[in-house]
């Protein structure tokens, strides 16, 4: 009986001491998160979605052998000695031409850049291009013992430079700069802390030093405040007045458009509401019950709604 | 006025009704007799249809039997210069004399005309090699454009090797893109759905399809994997579309308040793909696929079916569907999946109001509206079950996002 029972326990205690715990239980050496699980199915079934429904401009990319060569980098490698340099196969082997106009670099606002790049429909960002797809959002980093692949945690910049992520991140915004041609546009967060253009970001460090003279015409900085949030930087002040010096000094042109209309409505739709959001109603909308309330609404919310 | 014209031909007499009554039995008789003339004569159409294919059949078998004992030539006469040259290999001199010198002459000759002869004083092994690689290639290419002559005679023949469908065929690497996506939603983009096994659910994915007739998968099949990948829906949050399928979707990225069956993890998977499967190996038909005309029961139709139904079932409170106002003809069609699948399975228990948005495209025809016939026949069967019904023309929020691509457009003019 007592045999039995503890026999019991230990298969319990063993059956609740899974892989992720006992690995869990163990030291964590990086203050950063660990690398993404089954990191493989997801970069390598992003690779095929791209090319198949995606983008599927882009053909013959050898799925399988991206994976080889992303893995090649960092896996059972001290995770603070990955060069950029180390991604250069990877690099090559995801490149695709990037249309020209439809580049979009940003600071501070992701999020805001992706839902107006619409899937590089619209625009193609450095996330939407197959080399940052394949990766956007997630984490990895080697260790040279093991499965050589570190899920527990992984170093942060501050804790040494030359981590997998960013030393991936470096050359792959240096070569999207080095390939982006015609109208370069940027958009930065003038409500953000640091600044719309802050000092060591992707954009001041990897992506403007690397524009091609003869292949840009032209730069359309748009600094978007958020609703509601503080404008603290703006077309021709702070941090966006240097990086207009910059580009002067370049001898590129430029237009630094604040609020940029398009955006601003992007923006409005999840405050459709608020003063700054009013666009005129459809005509349509006008019904023939309306007529009766509409003079009562216009005197209510006057100032608020507008019925072109 | 028309009757008027009538009595213009005089009343004929009855004697004569009779005698017209005859003139027009014998007509009938005639055209009868006609009409059996030219069924017999249909008849002998398909009795030398049918014959001509048998013989086609026979040419086709005589051609793979020909091309079988040409295929037994060749070989012997490989070896035999094999054997040759072996025996041979001392008188090795650079080759001015082929043996057959009309093969090289004339393209046209028949392929038989040019079987090497076995016997054939051989001097130059190089050389003949050379002309075997050549003759080979003359036989497979004559056999080839034989069988292809032959191919547009014999469709039906055609359609036992290989199916052809009319919609697109498997979306290519399937597999990977399917896991990959099962991982990316469990990872990243939902994590509070909780752990999900995604190699069991691409076999119970696979299952369904894979070495199937791509005309008998039932929304039934789907059980497992439906039961695999479910999660709550959120209250609220669901959004049921028709015809807006790209507006719905840039709208719930923008505004996540709202859930649509492709937001969630069963639609997430499948969202873009195409998959059937055939009798044949390897059991996936990446060449085409059944559409939704040629067979109801495909594996993708019954897919998004079954998918819409428990999409329905789950979704609870305040519940939006998303229609096009600027099509001509009807808005929201009674064949459409929202009012044929969706609407049925909504459960007035858990499901408290729905509400509708019909967004005309910017500057496009404005051509339904919450009171055009669809949309009210609509409102009329929500009603009927008790549902609390509301209408929306040009919905704000989704009019604004509309207005990110139109911004110059007199409707999307900011008032400032």
């Amino acid at each position: 009986m007592n045999s039995c029972c503890s026999g019991l326990f230990v298969s319990i205690f063993l059956s609740l001491m899974s892989a992720t715990q006992v690995q869990a239980l163990g030291s964590k050496q990086w203050n950063g998160e660990g690398t993404s699980l089954n990191l493989e199915s997801i970069v390598t079934g992003r690779c095929y979605d791209y090319i198949q429904t995606v983008n599927p401009t882009v053909r013959n990319k050898n799925c399988s052998a991206i994976w080889e060569a992303l893995k090649q980098a960092f896996v059972y490698k001290d995770p603070c000695s990955v060069l950029p340099s180390d991604y250069e196969l990877l690099i090559n082997l995801t490149l695709h031409e990037i249309p020209p106009n439809k580049s979009l670099f940003w600071e501070n606002n992701k999020h805001l850049v992706h839902k107006y790049a619409n899937k590089g429909l619209h625009y193609m960002p450095l996330g939407d291009s197959l080399t940052g797809w394949i990766v956007d959002n997630l984490n990895w980093c080697g260790k040279p013992n093991g499965s050589g692949i570190d899920y527990i945690s992984c170093p942060t910049t501050e804790e040494c430079e030359h981590n997998p992520v960013e030393s991936f991140w470096r050359i792959a915004s240096v070569t999207y700069a080095k390939q982006s041609s015609g109208v370069i546009h940027t958009m930065l967060n003038g409500s953000a802390l640091g600044g719309a253009f802050p000092n060591n970001s992707f954009f001041a460090d990897y992506e403007l030093p690397n524009f091609q003279k003869d292949c840009v015409s032209h730069f359309e900085i748009w600094v978007m405040d958020d609703i509601e949030g503080a404008d603290l930087d703006s077309c021709g002040r702070g941090s966006i007045k240097v990086l207009e010096d910059i580009l002067s000094s370049k001898g590129y042109s430029y237009t630094c458009i604040d609020n940029y209309t398009p955006v601003r409505i992007l923006q409005c739709v999840d405050f459709p509401s608020h003063p700054e959001c009013a666009i005129p109603s459809d005509s349509s909308i006008i019904k023939p019950w309306m007529t009766l309330f509409l003079p009562l609404l216009i005197t209510i919310n006057h100032g608020q709604m507008c019925f072109g | 006025m028309a009757e008027e014209g009538k009595p213009a031909w005089g009343d004929p007499p009855r004697v004569v009704t009779l005698d017209m009554l005859w003139h027009s039995m014998e007509k009938m008789q005639n055209l009868i007799l006609n009409s059996i003339q030219e069924t017999k004569k249909l008849a002998t159409t398909v009795d030398q249809l049918s014959k001509s294919m048998e013989k086609l059949k026979q040419d086709l078998k005589d051609q793979e039997k020909h091309s079988q004992e040409e295929t037994v030539k060749i070989k012997e006469n490989v070896s035999a210069v094999i054997k040759d040259s072996v025996n041979m290999r001392h008188v090795a001199t650079e080759g001015q004399n082929f043996p057959l010198p009309h093969c090289r002459r004339a393209q046209n000759v028949p392929s038989e005309s040019c079987a090497l002869h076995p016997t054939s004083q051989v001097p130059l092994p190089g050389g003949i090699i050379l002309v075997l690689l050549i003759l080979i290639a003359v036989v497979a290419s004559v056999a080839a454009v034989r069988a292809k002559k032959h191919q547009p005679d014999s469709n039906l023949l055609a359609v036992e090797v290989e199916e052809h469908w009319k919609g697109g065929g498997t979306t290519r690497n399937l597999q990977e893109i399917i896991v990959g996506r099962c991982y990316d939603y469990v990872r990243a983009a939902s994590p509070w759905i909780g752990e999900k096994n995604c190699a069991h659910i691409w076999e119970e994915f696979q299952n369904v399809f894979v070495y199937k007739n791509p005309c008998s998968v039932m929304k039934e099949d789907y059980q497992r994997l439906m039961d695999l990948t479910s999660h709550p829906i959120p209250c609220n949050k669901s959004m049921f579309w028709s015809k807006t399928n790209d507006l719905v979707h840039q709208y719930t990225k923008a505004s996540p308040d709202f859930v649509t069956l492709e937001n969630t993890m069963l639609g997430y998977l499948a969202d873009g793909l195409t998959w059937c499967g055939k009798l044949s190996s390897p059991g996936i038909n990446h060449q085409s696929c059944p559409s939704w005309r040629e067979c109801e029961d495909n594996p993708v139709s019954s897919f998004w079916k079954i998918a819409s139904e428990s999409f329905a079932k789950a979704s609870c409170g305040v519940v939006q569907v998303m229609l096009n106002g600027s099509l001509s003809g009807v808005s929201i069609s009674k064949n459409s999946l929202f009012r044929s699948v969706e609407v049925p399975h909504f459960n007035p228990n858990k499901i408290s109001e729905v509400r509708v948005w019909v967004i005309d495209d910017v500057g496009g025809p404005d051509s339904e509206s919450c009171d055009s016939q669809s949309v009210m026949e609509l409102e009329n069967e929500l009603k009927e079950r008790n549902f609390k019904y509301s209408c929306f023309d040009n919905y704000r929020p989704v009019r604004l996002l509309q207005c990110v691509r139109n911004p110059d457009h007199a409707e999307c003019k900011f008032c400032s």
